[in-house]
């Protein structure tokens, strides 16, 4: 094989690996997914339609004695006792709750389901990989996977595992 | 004898229950004696998340489980009732390990919530 024909071989080699990146991109826009945005504080947070299991519309929050301050207290769904907390706290952040609305959203965790109290559910949106970016440096967290930049406004998008980990 | 204890929850419950600041405790109504306006001759013991506060007014829930009698300090008796049955639950997994280790079960009824306390979980000391 000579220098001519070793040259056209790395182009064309060099081409299908520009085809499978524009693939790779092209499929990442396509695999979508729905969040969930609600309002927490003055931020706006996601999350992933999948990891949630319902939302609880004025439900009477119970405080529990002797609990960390990120635990809001029990619900009694149809039954069920289940933990309710404020993710914000949890994160490290200050408890600037507007609770308007009072909303819980209740997430699977292990074999427990926990509740999120939030301010203000606002909407369910259709969301590509490529809409999540990354945070910069100094506000990277393991509980956020991402900012999503919709309409001017940017979405925490939560990791509810990492968010509810227990301390 | 063993102190405290923790009942089937799947029945009918006689509890005495009191209040410590704005939160409802519930323990079995066997375990309590009496209740006192002095700590006076008392090893005295605070519900979770209450500090002892001797001498402040309030009164004493005396238990004499386990052969010492203990005076819980309370600010408000309430009722001495058996609970129907199933309006008492365990905690969650998720609280069972964040709360102290006395409070094992909530009863939620007519709109109250009711800590179920495990006597023999609370620290003691004398006065």
């Amino acid at each position: 094989m000579d220098l001519d024909e070793l040259k056209k071989l790395q182009g064309q080699l060099l081409n299908v690996g520009e085809e499978e990146r524009a693939v790779e991109a092209k499929t990442a826009e396509m695999v979508t997914f729905q969040v969930l945005v609600f309002e927490l504080g003055h931020e706006r947070y996601g999350l992933r339609i999948a990891d949630i299991q319902e939302v609880v519309k004025s439900a009477k929050v119970f405080p529990v004695p002797s609990t960390p301050s990120y635990i809001n207290g029990v619900i009694n769904l149809r039954g069920n006792i289940v933990c309710v907390v404020n993710p914000v706290i949890k994160m490290g952040g200050s408890e600037a709750t507007q609770q308007q609305e009072n909303r819980i959203i209740v997430v699977k965790y292990g074999n427990s389901s926990v509740g999120i109290l939030v301010d203000r559910i606002i909407d369910v949106v259709d969301i590509s990989e490529t809409d999540v970016h990354p945070l910069p440096p100094e506000h990277v967290s393991p509980c956020i996977e991402g900012d999503i930049r919709r309409d001017g406004d940017s979405i925490r998008l939560l990791r509810p595992a990492e968010v509810l980990r227990r301390d | 004898m063993h102190r405290g204890g923790r009942a089937d929850l799947s029945e009918k419950l006689p509890l005495f229950t009191c209040r410590v600041g704005n939160t409802w405790f519930a323990v079995p109504a066997v375990e309590v004696e009496k209740v006192v306006s002095s700590a006076e001759g008392l090893t005295v013991a605070a519900f979770p998340g209450i500090a002892v506060k001797p001498g402040e007014g309030g009164s004493y829930m005396v238990s004499n489980c386990g052969g010492s009698r203990v005076g819980y300090h309370i600010d408000e008796v309430g009722r001495i009732d058996a609970f129907p049955a199933n309006s008492f639950y365990h905690l969650p997994d998720y609280l069972k390990e964040q709360c102290h280790r006395a409070v094992w079960g909530i009863g939620l009824v007519g709109g109250c919530a009711y800590f179920l306390i495990d006597l023999a979980d609370i620290d003691t000391e004398t006065i």
